[in-house]
């Protein structure tokens, strides 16, 4: 399993502003890492998460999801991909407002075709495994921000992906939740598995194997000069972790 | 995808069961709107049948003794029995009067001839000699009581039910003569001669109309309310269509980052259009179930009979699937063009 990111470029239209947050973007990420991505914001950390998921064609460059190239998929496979191949964690934990802690867990399966017993028994074995026995029926309003974020892990690795992609999360948890939604994000990390965090808060620098640091995005018109605009990219290596 | 459709139907339940009772009071009006256009036509097809004949006689270029003023003279209807083939033929003389505040249709028959309805001989039968028989639907009346008709006192002998007509009006049956005396200034008149048996010819002035014929002009007259009826059906319908759009359509408003979260977890847009209609439908079907309730509830308070039709019912469950498919529609349009990637950002 390896996630490579090759010459990439992406690029989004905001209110007829042409903006490229993303200018030639090279790395290879090894298996079983846990990578952030760090930066300001505008930078363009959850655009380059959106690529990964699929939900963003880039504008030039690949993608490669263990050698299967994103930016070349059908609609049809980029739904697969998203089904499969990658689980997404929100800033905002984005659950279902009307759906239990376990309905939420198992919407992606049951949306995928799987069977609601099936789909249920196997969110409430993810959420059992995340500490979170105790809530399988209680609803997000019901939890407090640090449940809610783990419900949305769960969520995220229901399908079992390969690439778990988790955009600021833990943009609003207080101290405590933050150390266990770090302690989760390290475990999920490990063979078959990568798990790419962006994110600007620090203390998670610590639990990275890698750290991709994005520069400050350049709006510009795309007639412009491409080159005029610029990414940085600083790799920290596992080794630097403290 | 309709579990958690229908988990936001649960968690939206208070607003939803505002737009249900909303819609099913449309539904429900539309109902009686139905009842009340069915009822009409089978006055017509009722009346006619309770006097049903071989040939009705009225005067020329009359197209149905319910419908008109025009009279024969009374001397018309031996004419008719002289001819051969003819085997009885009976007078009526239609008129109109009001009885305390309720409009009452008046029928003048024959005593002894063959145009009486079957129920309404039975009844004269039972009654004093003299007194009258009339509709059960006559309000504050029964039999016993006193009548004023034609500035003269009538004694009610006995009560049939079913023989109203025009809107549920009752109906009185009285001798011909003494119609004539009351309502036409003694005036020998009939309005048509029902005639058994087969009738070569008819008398000058006069023509011959089947049951088919006067039971068509006896709705001709009404089909301009039918008409009415219809389109205020129809508006009835989109009226319900609308509520429940515009509930969906904001659902789906408050729902954007849901639907953003939920294709970018791998839902298709068909996925959620199918969730999006089960619960328009499902909506519109509860509303329809709940219509029929509130049509029942309504219809007393009509001062006439409503009789809802079968095929009525038939038509709301067809009716509430196009309508919760129609209420869809606007969701389903923006719901398609929701961005995925919405999903990642703050609140």
């Amino acid at each position: 399993m390896q996630l490579v990111l090759d010459q990439l470029t992406l690029t989004y239209d905001r209110g007829g502003i042409q903006t490229r947050p993303i200018d030639g973007l090279d790395a290879t990420i090894d298996d079983g890492a846990l990578v952030l991505l760090l930066g300001p914001s505008g930078c363009g950390k959850s655009t380059l998460l959106s690529a990964i998921a699929g939900l963003l064609t880039p504008t030039s460059g690949s993608i490669l999801v263990d050698g299967i190239d994103v930016a070349t998929l059908s609609a049809r496979e980029l739904v697969e991909h998203r089904r499969t191949r990658v689980g997404l964690v929100f800033q905002s934990f984005n659950l279902i407002a009307s759906l239990s802690a376990a309905e939420n867990v198992a919407a992606p399966l049951t949306i995928a075709g799987v069977s609601r017993r099936a789909a249920e028994r196997r969110a409430r074995q993810v959420l059992t495994d995340l500490g979170l026995g105790h809530r399988l029926d209680h609803r997000p309003g019901q939890m407090s921000g640090g449940q809610q974020q783990r419900v949305a892990i769960a969520r995220a690795l229901i399908a079992d992906p390969k690439v778990v992609l988790a955009d600021e999360p833990t943009a609003h948890l207080d101290h405590e939740q933050v150390d266990v939604v770090r302690d989760t994000l390290r475990r999920l990390a490990r063979p078959g598995r990568i798990v790419v965090v962006a994110t600007h808060d620090d203390r998670l620098i610590g639990d990275a194997d890698r750290v991709i640091r994005l520069g400050e995005a350049t709006r510009h018109t795309v007639s412009t000069s491409a080159a005029s605009n610029r990414v940085d990219t600083e790799l920290v290596l596992a080794g630097d972790r403290a | 995808m309709f579990r958690i459709s229908w988990r936001d139907l649960q968690w939206r339940r208070r607003r939803f069961t505002i737009a249900i009772l909303a819609a099913a009071l449309a539904f429900g009006l539309a109902l009686v709107m139905s009842g009340t256009d069915n009822t009409l036509h089978q006055e017509g097809v009722r009346t006619v049948r309770l006097f049903s004949s071989d040939h009705w006689v009225v005067a020329e270029d009359v197209s149905g003794p319910f419908t008109t003023t025009q009279f024969l003279p009374a001397s018309v209807v031996d004419q008719i029995r002289e001819q051969p083939g003819v085997e009885s033929a009976s007078p009526l003389l239609l008129g109109r009067t009001v009885i305390g505040e309720t409009d009452v249709n008046v029928v003048g028959y024959e005593p002894g001839g063959r145009s009486l309805p079957a129920k309404v001989a039975k009844a004269l039968a039972a009654s004093p000699a003299g007194t009258a028989v009339v509709d059960t639907s006559l309000p504050d009346v029964s039999t016993g009581d006193t009548v004023r008709v034609g500035g003269q006192d009538i004694v009610i002998g006995s009560e049939v039910s079913g023989t109203s007509y025009y809107f549920g009006a009752p109906t009185l049956f009285l001798p011909i003569t003494d119609v004539q005396r009351l309502l036409f200034a003694d005036q020998a008149v009939v309005t048509t001669v029902l005639v058994e048996g087969h009738l070569d010819s008819v008398p000058a002035g006069t023509a011959s109309l089947t049951d088919s014929q006067v039971r068509g002009d006896f709705t001709r007259v009404l089909k301009a309310s039918a008409d009415t009826f219809a389109l205020l059906n129809g508006l009835l319908w989109l009226m319900a269509a609308g509520i429940l759009a515009a509930m969906v359509y904001v659902g789906v408003l408050e729902r954007i980052r849901d639907f953003a979260t939920l294709k970018a977890t791998g839902a298709t847009n068909r996925s959620l259009a199918c969730g999006l209609l089960g619960q328009a439908v499902t909506l519109a079907v509860i509303a329809g179930a709940v219509s029929i309730g509130i049509s029942r509830a309504l219809i007393p308070a009509f001062p006439f009979t409503v009789e809802v039709p079968s095929s009525a019912y038939t038509q709301l469950a067809i009716v509430t699937v196009v309508v919760g498919s129609l209420a869809s529609l606007a969701g389903l349009r923006r719901v398609a063009r929701i961005d995925p990637a919405l999903a990642f950002g703050g609140a």
